[in-house]
């Protein structure tokens, strides 16, 4: 399974990174693994605009997991007048029915980080499953898949996940898994061609002549290899499933108030009167999903300078 | 042996037959799949219709009317046979004929698009090309940068913070709608009102086209064509302009190829805030209204014109390059 990452490791000089090169545990242990992504992690980090997007995604998943602490008052209940002005009580002011703003905005990431690597994970899942079966066994199989990701690519993406999410009933959950079962296609089809492309390699060949299982192939041999492109489209991924959930939720078809959303706290500022003499409702979701989905885009681009690097 | 240009052309024509071909169990699925969707959900269209006092003959009757009684199997075959006269049943909610509702949607939808990505692609294909011959510089960077804006702007988010600095704070352009009714100059005010969603969608849509030709142009400029075209002894004005420029304007087909489906289906948000009375606020509505026979319509029409989209990409391709309309 190393014979590729062997190759890239021994081209890029893992010399400095694990002292001796050519040993046995380099070629087939955890050894090669090591310092691969090792190598990858210090590329990563020479590009600082990748590192400190690195540092701010930390700190909004931290923002997440402490918004029960960290969050001035309870996000969905009345607790001051109502479209106050922010004021030191305040500081983003509150909504029209008395909540406070901030302590939305809070919980709000929860909702984006909830959704946007939920539904990820989900079409990860099902995309790198039929990726794999449709790219290693070809024919029939692949026709089928290849058709059905046809089907799926030709209805456009945001509008069909808002048909459904609003026919089945909104909410946090079926966002999430609409989103999922929605979002395979792009990935089945990179997995399949780089299926495609490893499969030709000699060291499956070799597994097949060993007499390995296709199974362990396919996922012990194949997908490690794969894994490298997945990572970067998954993470570019989380980016656009966050803009998603918030546009679906500033339609009203999202996750609905009194939970908190930062696209459901951006709805009101449909109506003029909000827009032009409250601006303290909808600047800072607007902002803040600008802010998380450009940190998880600069986090993407790093990681794939950082893995495409080694391949230079 | 090469093919002369008469069989080159045949081979076009085959291709784009085994496109076709190929299109037609998608298009069944699709329908299939629109079918499934709009009536297999909770809440019955006929409610809009029936009142707390009607007997449950009447709303037998009522139902029937809307041919709700059947299998759901015959109403799918009904609506297909229907759909292929050109007959796509009336709006549950105005009773008006989906045809007509669509087609008075479907052209200010057009227009929005497609000056969209006029807009966004003269503007981005010089940008790529500076990014590319400026590589590393400042200003490559901040175009870069600039297209990771794009991307992660809210469509939502720059359209209100259009409306609110160029629509209500200044007040130059109107905050939505497409004509003002009963103004003088109609051109006139059908511009006024194109700016703010036209900079909303094309702000998307350059972003990757920007990326697409900085990647091509400096791909090109690695290649050995070029490295002779300059060992030779061009200029670099002759070198971009005949050998760079034109070769690597050849992936935009690819950008072209992901924007064209989304050219009916693809302006949900930025129709919505702007009251752009397109496809896009249309689907809005009639989730709303839960209008299942526009809806079904809106989700067939987009995917059709996916399907549409692709197949053209195909085919351009196939002319472009000969190498893809020999493969078997």
């Amino acid at each position: 399974m190393d014979v590729e990452k062997f190759v890239l490791v021994n081209r890029t000089g893992a010399k400095d990174a694990c002292g001796n090169l050519i040993t046995e545990d380099v070629m087939t242990g955890t050894e090669s693994q090591d310092s691969w992504a090792r190598l990858t992690w210090r590329r990563f980090c020479k590009n600082k605009t990748a590192f400190w997007s690195l540092v701010l995604f930390a700190a909004i998943i931290l923002m997440a997991v402490l918004a029960p602490i960290i969050s001035p008052f309870d996000p969905t209940q009345t607790v001051g007048a109502f479209d106050e002005a922010p004021s030191g009580a305040h500081l983003f002011g509150t909504d029209d029915v008395g909540r406070d703003v901030l302590s939305r905005l809070i919980f709000g990431s929860q909702v984006s980080l909830i959704v946007g690597i939920g539904s990820v994970i989900i079409y990860a899942i099902i995309g790198i499953t039929l990726g794999l079966l449709s790219g290693y066994f070809g024919g029939v199989i692949d026709g089928a898949i290849m058709r059905v990701t046809e089907v799926f690519m030709a209805y456009p993406q945001f509008m069909i996940i808002l048909v459904i999410v609003s026919l089945i009933g909104p909410n946090m959950m079926t966002v999430m898994l609409v989103m999922g079962l929605m979002g395979w296609p792009p990935i089945c089809r990179l997995v399949r061609g780089e299926v495609l492309r490893i499969k030709s390699l000699d060291y499956i060949a070799a597994s097949v002549v060993t007499g390995y299982s296709p199974c362990t192939i396919v996922f012990q041999h194949i997908l490690p290899n794969v894994l490298s492109p997945i990572l970067v489209n998954a993470t570019f991924g989380i980016a656009s499933a966050i803009l998603t959930e918030a546009g679906l939720s500033f339609l009203g078809m999202g996750v609905q108030p009194p939970a908190a959303s930062w696209g459901n706290m951006l709805t009101s500022a449909q109506s003029i009167t909000v827009l032009s003499a409250e601006p303290w409702r909808w600047i800072p979701p607007g902002i803040a999903i600008l802010v998380a989905v450009l940190t998880i885009n600069f986090l993407g681009d790093g990681l794939n300078e950082a893995i495409e690097g080694d391949s230079k | 042996m090469l093919p002369t240009i008469r069989e080159g052309g045949t081979y076009v024509g085959i291709y784009i037959l085994k496109r076709l071909a190929i299109s037609i169990p998608v298009l069944i699925l699709i329908s299939v799949g629109a079918f499934i969707l709009v009536h297999l959900t909770p809440g019955d269209p006929a409610d809009m219709y029936i009142s707390p006092d009607m007997t449950a003959a009447q709303i037998e009757v009522t139902r029937a009317a809307l041919g709700l009684d059947k299998p759901l199997f015959v109403q799918y075959f009904d609506w297909v046979q229907n759909f292929a006269s050109g007959n796509l049943g009336f709006s549950f909610s105005s009773r008006q004929p989906v045809t007509e509702i669509l087609s008075q949607r479907v052209s200010p939808t057009l227009i929005l698009m497609s000056i969209s990505l006029i807009v966004a692609y003269i503007s981005a294909i010089p940008l790529g090309v500076i990014s590319a011959l400026h590589k590393n510089s400042w200003i490559d960077r901040a175009i870069i940068g600039w297209t990771f804006f794009n991307v992660s702007f809210p469509p939502f988010f720059l359209g209100l913070a259009l409306i609110y600095v160029l629509a209500v704070q200044i007040d130059i352009f109107p905050t939505g709608g497409m004509i003002q009714l009963g103004e003088e100059n109609d051109l006139e005010s059908l511009a006024m009102h194109l700016v703010l969603p036209v900079i909303v969608m094309a702000a998307q849509f350059s972003a990757n086209m920007i990326r697409y030709v900085r990647a091509s142009v400096l791909d090109v400029m690695n290649q050995n064509y070029i490295r002779t075209a300059v060992s030779k002894g061009l200029t670099e004005p002759q070198v971009l302009s005949a050998h760079v420029f034109r070769n690597s304007l050849i992936p935009i087909v690819t950008v072209i190829g992901t924007d064209l489906p989304k050219v009916i289906g693809g302006a949900v948000i930025t129709e919505q805030i702007f009251q752009w009375p397109g496809i896009g606020s249309l689907t809005v509505a009639a989730i709303n209204a839960r209008d299942y026979p526009i809806l079904m319509a809106i989700v067939i029409l987009s995917a059709i014109s996916v399907l549409i989209a692709n197949l053209l990409v195909d085919v351009l391709y196939a002319v472009i390059d000969p190498r893809i309309r020999y493969e078997k």
